[in-house]
């Protein structure tokens, strides 16, 4: 799953640290999200979407070998 | 004090800024040079295991090989109980915090109870092992309830520390655990079809736990630094320096 969350920390210049403090998770975690190898829980996906304004779909998204594939009836 | 901890050869070092002084900062390097050895130690125990067969067991007998872990065994209980012991003494700060090292009472929350739980291991560990003959192993009925009691506020803590756990480390405590069940029912599997044709010997209770706690810690540290996260540090993660904060 690939997400924007790192982008997004930038802009609002915040550390790894202290946005996972705001979310209730590790460092590590974010860490772990951010360079792709941890998919978050839907449920912290969305605090995420609440936490920075969003949508989920505008932070996750699929791969792009995914996105390429039709939609299945 | 500022230029004090700037000092790199001053135990001061680790001491985060606005830490209230007393005996801890002095033993601060004492316990982190502890637990990143020994955690390093406990997490490559199979590897511990073969280096100490390689090296001990001299005539390639099977009296020799048990020798040669019993060894690993002792070294492995050893480096499990300072890895806990110091864990613990670095999640404990005496006097007031400062506000921007709150955020890591999780942190210290779920390590401590994870190290206390690893101490409690190993002294179980440690009870069973102690009749030091290879092969031997003893109920120990007179150790059996405090044993019980013991192991009891074992997995309270461990219950307590995964309560606090985050989703990512409780997903790889699970992967770590449902992976060790799956490698170790393998090998008792292929162990018992070839005993009669390899004449093996019997698998000991104490073995194991013994062989179990290995595994376990070995894929856990294995899916943390690999899988998960960049690396797993004490100092880090419980806060003791500020690399965190240069991360964006």
């Amino acid at each position: 799953m690939k997400n924007r969350l790192r982008v997004l920390r930038a802009e609002r210049n915040w550390s790894q640290a202290e946005l996972a403090e705001a979310l209730g998770v590790s460092r590590q975690t974010i860490n772990a999200i951010e360079v792709e190898k941890y998919d978050p829980s839907l449920p912290l996906a969305f605090k995420m979407a609440r936490l920075f304004g969003t949508r989920i779909e505008e932070i996750f998204s699929e791969p792009d070998d995914q996105q390429d594939e039709p939609a299945r009836a | 004090m500022n230029d004090r901890r700037q000092n790199f050869q001053d135990p001061w070092r680790f001491v985060p800024k606005g830490w209230s002084a007393g005996p801890w900062p002095r033993l601060s390097p004492v316990f982190l040079a502890t637990a990143r050895s020994c955690t390093n130690l406990v997490s490559g125990g199979p590897l511990l295991t073969v280096l100490c067969v390689l090296l001990f067991s001299w005539s390639w007998t099977w009296s020799a090989i048990h020798e040669a872990v019993l060894l690993a065994k002792w070294v492995y209980v050893l480096a499990m109980t300072l890895a806990g012991l110091s864990i613990i003494g670095m999640t404990f700060r005496p006097g007031r915090e400062p506000e921007r090292h709150q955020k890591f009472h999780r942190e210290r929350s779920v390590a401590r109870g994870m190290a206390g739980a690893v101490v409690i291991m190993a002294i179980v560990l440690w009870v069973l092992l102690s009749p030091s003959i290879p092969g031997a192993f003893q109920p120990l009925p007179s150790l059996a309830l405090p044993l019980s009691g013991l192991c009891a506020i074992g997995v309270i803590m461990l219950l307590q520390a995964v309560r606090l756990m985050d989703e990512m480390e409780r997903s790889i405590l699970s992967e770590a655990a449902a992976l060790t069940a799956v490698v170790l029912t393998s090998v008792f599997m292929v162990w018992t079809l070839c005993k009669p044709q390899f004449n093996l010997p019997d698998i000991d209770p104490s073995w194991a736990l013994f062989t179990a706690t290995q595994v376990f810690f070995a894929i856990l540290w294995l899916f943390v630094v690999l899988l998960r996260t960049e690396r797993w540090d004490p100092a880090d993660y419980l806060g003791w320096d500020a690399r965190h904060e240069r991360q964006l």
